[in-house]
C-alpha cells in the first residue's frame, strides 16, 4: 500500500472525510467544483494537516494528529503538479525542471542533464533557455508537469493536469501519463475522456477510481 | 482608444496648483541661490569631504543592516501567523511617524552608557555608541528600517506561498525555498528597498545629532555639516544641499519603474 489515507480536514466550510488504499498505478479523481479534490491532494501533500485520523505513506505515518507525527511537504515522498503551475519565474524551463535535483545534491550541470530527458518528453526542447513568463499557458503546463516528472517521488499529484494543454498535444501528454509507472499516480480531472480512457467513454475504464461527494472520499473501484 | 480629456473642476485645481507650487518652489529657490561657479571647490573643502566621507559610511553600513536585518524581519511579518505579528507590525512602522529627535533621545536612554542595555554593552563588550561612527549608523539604520521592511513586506505578501509550495513539492526545505525561490524573485524589491533605506539613511538628521552629536570626521555628516554650516557659511550649506537633492533625485529616477511609471 502507498497510500493509506483514513481521515478528516476540515478547511473552513469545507469538512472531507476519506478513506482511501492505493497501491502502485494510476488512479483518477473525479467530483464536483469545490467539492475538495484539490484539497485532498494538498492533504497528502502535507500543505494542508489532518484533523482526526492518519496518513502514510510508502507505509511511514507523515501525518497523525493523535500522537504529534507530521512529516514536512519537503520531506515527503511527493510530487505535485498544480493547476496554476507554479513555474520559478527566474529560471528557465530547463531549470526549472531541474530544480528537484538541485534541491537533491545534484551540481547545475548533473541536474540539467537529469532535466533534459523531462523536458523533451513534454516536447520543450525549443524552449529549454525561456523563462516562463515567455511560454504560452500550455506550455507552462507542460512544463510545472515537468518538473513535476523529473521529481523523485512515490506519490505523483496532478491536479487537472491536461487542463491548459493545447487540443493536439493533448492525446499524447495524456497517454504519456496513463503510463506512468512512477508508484501512486493521484490524478484529479474534470474531464471524463481523462476517467473513463482513451477518448471512448464505453470502453472499459482502467484502473482504480475515487469519487467525491458531499464531503466524502471514496474509491469506488 | 482615446477618451475625452476629463475636465479638473476649479475648487481641486486650485488647491492642487498651491500643492504642486509648495513643493517645487523650495527647490527653484535652492538652485537658484546655488553659487554654481565655486559649486566643486566647496565641495571638496576638507569639511565637506569629511562630512561626506562619514555620511557615505553611515548611510551604506546602515542599508547593509537593514538588509541583514529587514529582511528576515519582513519574511517573519509577511509569512507568520503567530500571535502579536500585528502589534510588531506597528512598531515596525513607528520610527516613520516618529519625530527623529525622539527616536533619538530613546536611543540615548536605550543604548547610551547608563541606558538599560548600553550599560551592559559597556560593561561587557566595552562598546559605547553614543557620539561614536557605530551610534550614527544605529540612528540612521533606526530611522531607515521601516522603509525597507515595509518595501519588502508588501512583495513577500503580493508574492504570495505560491511559490513556496510549489518548491517544497520539489523537495526543497523552508530554508532552501528562502534562498533559491523567495530571494531571487525579491531582487527588484530589495532593490527599492536599499534605495528607498540608503537614501533616508543618508538624510538623517535628528536622531543622529541627538545620539551621535556632530563630531567632526566621526560623526558629522553631511545634513549635519549643512546645518551647522548654515550660520557661518551659507553658500556651502546650499551646495551640500544642491549635493543631496542632486542624489534623491537619482534615487527617484532609479525608483522610477515602479513609482513613476504611468
Amino acid at each position: 500500500m502507498i497510500i493509506r489515507l483514513h481521515g478528516t480536514v476540515r478547511l473552513g466550510e469545507l469538512v472531507l472525510d476519506m478513506e482511501l488504499d492505493l497501491v502502485a498505478g494510476v488512479t483518477m479523481v473525479s467530483g464536483p467544483n469545490g467539492a475538495g479534490k484539490t484539497t485532498l491532494l494538498r492533504t497528502i501533500a502535507g500543505l494542508e494537516a489532518l484533523d482526526t485520523g492518519s496518513l502514510l505513506l510508502a507505509g511511514k505515518p507523515v501525518d497523525v494528529p493523535a500522537t504529534g507525527t507530521f512529516v514536512a511537504t519537503h520531506e515527503r515522498p511527493v510530487a505535485m503538479a498544480f493547476q496554476d503551475h507554479r513555474l520559478f519565474p527566474h529560471l528557465s524551463v530547463l531549470d526549472n525542471v531541474a530544480f528537484p535535483f538541485r534541491r537533491r545534491g545534484f551540481g547545475r550541470e548533473d541536474a540539467r542533464r537529469k532535466a533534459r530527458p523531462h523536458v523533451s518528453a513534454l516536447g520543450l526542447d525549443d524552449h529549454a533557455a525561456a523563462r516562463p513568463g515567455t511560454l504560452s499557458i500550455g506550455q507552462r503546463q507542460r512544463c510545472a508537469l515537468a518538473r513535476t516528472l523529473a521529481t523523485p517521488a512515490d506519490v505523483v499529484l496532478l491536479d487537472e493536469p491536461l487542463a491548459s494543454i493545447d487540443d493536439d498535444s493533448k492525446t499524447r501528454i495524456r497517454e504519456q501519463l496513463r503510463g506512468l509507472d512512477h508508484g501512486c499516480v493521484v490524478w484529479v480531472t474534470h474531464d471524463p475522456t481523462d476517467a473513463t480512457g482513451r477518448g471512448d467513454p464505453s470502453m472499459s475504464p482502467p484502473g482504480p477510481h475515487i469519487a467525491i461527494e458531499a464531503g466524502r472520499v471514496r474509491q469506488t473501484r | 482608444m482615446s477618451r475625452p480629456r476629463s475636465q479638473t473642476p476649479w475648487p481641486l485645481a486650485v488647491p492642487a496648483v498651491f500643492a504642486a507650487a509648495l513643493l517645487v518652489v523650495p527647490i527653484v529657490g535652492l538652485l537658484q541661490q546655488a553659487p554654481w561657479s565655486t559649486l566643486s571647490e566647496r565641495l571638496t573643502s576638507p569639511e565637506i569631504r569629511d562630512a561626506m566621507r562619514v555620511s557615505a559610511i553611515v548611510s551604506v553600513v546602515a542599508a547593509a543592516l537593514c538588509l541583514a536585518l529587514g529582511l528576515p524581519l519582513a519574511w517573519v511579518l509577511a509569512r507568520s501567523s503567530r500571535r502579536g505579528i500585528g502589534l510588531l507590525r506597528a512598531l515596525v512602522l513607528l520610527p516613520m511617524v516618529l519625530p527623529p529627535v525622539v527616536g533619538g533621545t530613546a536611543l540615548l536612554f536605550a543604548l547610551g552608557r547608563r541606558g538599560l542595555f548600553g550599560r551592559w554593552l559597556d560593561r561587557v563588550f566595552g562598546v559605547t555608541l553614543p557620539f561614536t561612527t557605530a551610534g550614527a549608523v544605529v540612528a540612521a539604520t533606526f530611522v531607515a528600517l521601516p522603509f525597507f521592511v515595509t518595501t519588502l513586506e508588501s512583495a513577500l505578501r503580493e508574492e504570495g506561498i505560491a511559490l513556496d509550495e510549489a518548491a517544497a513539492t520539489a523537495g526543497a526545505s523552508p530554508w532552501s525555498t528562502f534562498v533559491h525561490v523567495t530571494l531571487p524573485s525579491m531582487r527588484s524589491a530589495i532593490a527599492a528597498g536599499l534605495a528607498l533605506s540608503w537614501a533616508r539613511a543618508l538624510g538623517e538628521f535628528g536622531a543622529t545629532i541627538t545620539f551621535a552629536g556632530s563630531l567632526g570626521g566621526r560623526t558629522r555628516t553631511l545634513p549635519v555639516e549643512t546645518f551647522l554650516a548654515l550660520e557661518q557659511d551659507p553658500e556651502s550649506a546650499v551646495a551640500i544641499s544642491v549635493l543631496l537633492l542632486a542624489i534623491s533625485l537619482g534615487v527617484l529616477i532609479g525608483l522610477r519603474g515602479r513609482w513613476l511609471s504611468r
